[in-house]
């Protein structure tokens, strides 16, 4: 977990559904960050809409 | 969306007090803005005063968003509640605390002394007459 600096999240795609469509690979994380600058307060993910709501301090 | 995705970490901060306050809508997989969101950035306006660090909760209904925010002094703790149309991007309804003011004169109207003292002019007993003769009193 980061404090302040850096804000973000990681996230791994683990659906069975990609080795059905013939994706066989190693899951592999994948870092999303938000900016240096900001400060991220609270956050709200939806996942069917593919949404992460934040409040921002800048 | 079908895939699953596990979150692994999110930072966050303690609060301090800030020059801006804002609600950024952005893709989980990307971090970049949603497609769906007209504005990407939606600024909130803050009620009342703060001189210490404030937290926020988030809860995502739908098209909606529901963001509390609770700030304050030393003296005193404020919590307001902000309803954000996240598609649209604009805020539609801020529950504004009540003023120091409007606290304190709740308090002197509401105290027993009060109540006592303003039952009589306020509310005053109820008396029905039925043709000139007392019938009842509340």
């Amino acid at each position: 977990m980061h404090e302040k600096e850096n804000p973000g999240w990681s996230h791994m795609h683990l659906s069975p559904l990609r080795e059905l469509r013939g994706f066989i690979e190693d899951p592999v994380w994948t870092d999303v960050r938000l900016g240096d600058h900001l400060t991220m307060g609270g956050w709200a993910l939806d996942l069917d809409q593919d949404l992460v709501a934040s409040s921002l301090l800048s | 969306m079908h895939a699953l995705n596990l979150i692994l970490y999110v930072s966050f901060s303690t609060g301090v007090p800030v020059g801006r306050l804002e609600i950024h809508i952005i893709h989980f997989t990307t971090g970049k803005r949603h497609k769906s969101a007209n504005i990407p950035e939606v600024q909130l306006e803050l009620a009342g005063k703060y001189n210490r660090p404030f937290g926020t909760h988030i809860e995502i209904m739908g098209n909606y968003l529901v963001i509390l925010l609770a700030h304050g002094t030393s003296l005193r703790n404020f919590q307001t509640l902000y309803l954000v149309d996240w598609i649209k991007g604009h805020v539609i309804h801020v529950s504004a605390p009540p003023s120091i003011t409007f606290v304190c004169l709740l308090y002197v109207l509401t105290s027993r002394i009060a109540t006592t003292l303003l039952r009589k002019y306020l509310f005053p007993s109820l008396d029905i007459h039925i043709r000139g003769h007392l019938r009842f009193r509340a």
